[in-house]
């Protein structure tokens, strides 16, 4: 049995894999996705540009304060509740917009000659590790709540603002970075990251 | 090594059941309409030029079948060891049809085709490295135990270069268009089928015959089918749009990129010490 098994994994996984990719491409229109990517990422960014103002509320612990001087439990626990569900869509966003600046940067290397695999691979892991991290801060929200996430999610933020400063001024059109741009959306703690 | 199982074969074809010959007759001679039909349509649509080896390999095996067939019908004790030697011609042609796949969908993004060469070369050293250090092992050299598992492993070796070929189209999105489409998604089902059942058939032997006899010829024919609706008509794969503007100097963007993630990381990593 123990000599098949790679056989077995092998077709497993091929085929596995182009029902995933057959799934993709049905879900999404390759050629509308590519010609709007800049947009939709400077509609992204202009939408997490709002958020950043809500981003320090949102994880800030002035409103829980003022929450617990009420002395309502359940008043207590609906806060949470709702701050959590925040605290999550507002994670989601910003991985989106990771995802969306690698894909960037996957479009405009592919069609360079001078590629380096090597180079490529360290990315992707890079990628790979920073939404692992997500998904643990993911879970340290779930476990220890929002208004406990303060500092990480900071960092979280900055995060995401380094992002943006590497890949996106260097591969959008000026019009769409914000460096380039007087007036034009700041990235996601842009500020923050610029004062460290 | 191949006359024990071809007289099984042979054997089990001949207490062959009426109402089963009917049915593999039926599937039989329903591929072989099929395969007349794609090639058919690709001469009238005039674009069979355009993927020459996938065209050669289906018109191979068309070929194959049909004679195969006669031989069957006319000749049964002759078809066992013909089908192996068919198999074979059908593994070297099928190189051809992974080849027309990674040039038709990376000939266009050479970025993106060097990754996958530096990929494809990764998966053969892989293979290469395996069967030496199982010729090492053993004292014997042994390739394979018997044919069923000659194939298996010429299956398995090209379903691993379309495993990477997959993951680099997916990571780079690379659009492929319909008719490229369909070659991909119907050549690497038969593939992985093929694997699998092969597998199967060289691990439990003769009690899997049964269910290889229809499940082989009947994933074929679901192949069959999405070639037949992807290659009805001429779909070029879309031309790649520049509408980015990007920094000719890959080393440095890819830099930047690399740095800003190992920057990113080092934040996360900080945020989560107590």
């Amino acid at each position: 049995m123990n000599g098949a098994l790679p056989f077995l994994a092998d077709g497993l996984v091929l085929i596995v894999l182009l029902i995933l990719l057959l799934l993709r491409e049905r879900s999404t229109d390759q050629a509308r996705l590519e010609s709007s990517e800049g947009d939709k990422t400077l509609e992204a960014l202009r939408r997490e540009a709002l958020l950043q103002e809500l981003t320090d509320r949102l994880f800030g612990s002035e409103d829980w304060h003022f929450i617990v001087k009420q002395g309502s439990a359940p008043l207590r626990r609906l806060f949470l509740q709702q701050r959590t569900a925040l605290a999550l869509s507002w994670l989601q966003t910003v991985r989106a917009n990771a995802r969306r600046l690698m894909r960037i940067h996957r479009a405009a290397v592919r069609t360079s000659p001078r590629l380096e695999p090597q180079v490529e691979l360290t990315v992707a892991v890079d990628y790979l590790l920073f939404e692992v991290l997500c998904q643990v801060i993911t879970l340290a929200i779930w476990l220890r709540g929002p208004v406990a996430m303060g500092r990480l999610v900071g960092y979280a933020d900055d995060l995401s603002a380094r992002l943006y400063e590497v890949i996106a001024t260097r591969m959008l059109p000026p019009e769409l970075a914000y460096g380039n741009t007087k007036g034009g959306p700041a990235p996601p703690g842009a500020p923050r990251a610029r004062e460290r | 090594m191949i006359l024990p199982l071809s007289s099984l074969f042979y054997a089990r074809i001949s207490i062959f059941g009426r109402r089963q010959k009917m049915l593999s007759l039926a599937v039989w001679l329903t591929t072989l309409v099929l395969e007349t039909l794609i090639l058919l349509q690709a001469l009238k649509g005039e674009f069979l030029s355009k993927y020459i080896l996938f065209y050669a390999y289906l018109g191979s095996v068309f070929l194959q079948s049909f004679f195969l067939l006669i031989i069957y019908l006319v000749r049964p004790s002759y078809y066992a060891p013909l089908y192996w030697s068919a198999e074979f011609v059908s593994v070297v042609m099928g190189w051809g049809v992974v080849w027309e796949i990674y040039r038709g969908a990376l000939g266009r993004f050479p970025g993106a085709a060097r990754m996958a060469r530096n990929v494809l070369v990764l998966i053969l050293l892989m293979v290469i490295s395996k069967v030496l250090v199982n010729t090492w092992s053993s004292t014997v050299w042994q390739p394979a135990g018997t044919v069923v598992e000659l194939e298996r492993d010429f299956r398995a070796v090209q379903a691993m270069v379309l495993i990477g070929l997959v993951i680099v189209i997916a990571f780079y999105r690379i659009p492929l268009g319909r008719n490229l489409w369909g070659m991909m998604l119907g050549y690497g089902l038969f593939i992985g089928t093929n694997v699998i059942t092969l597998a199967l058939r060289a691990l439990l032997g003769y009690s899997f015959q049964t269910a290889w006899r229809y499940l082989q010829p009947l994933s074929y024919l679901a192949v069959l089918c999405v070639w037949y609706m992807t290659l009805w008509s001429y779909k070029a794969a879309p031309a790649p749009k520049a509408q980015l503007q990007i920094e000719q100097d890959y080393q440095f963007v890819s830099a930047a990129t690399k740095r800003g993630l190992l920057q990113a990381r080092a934040y996360l990593r900080r945020a989560m010490r107590p």
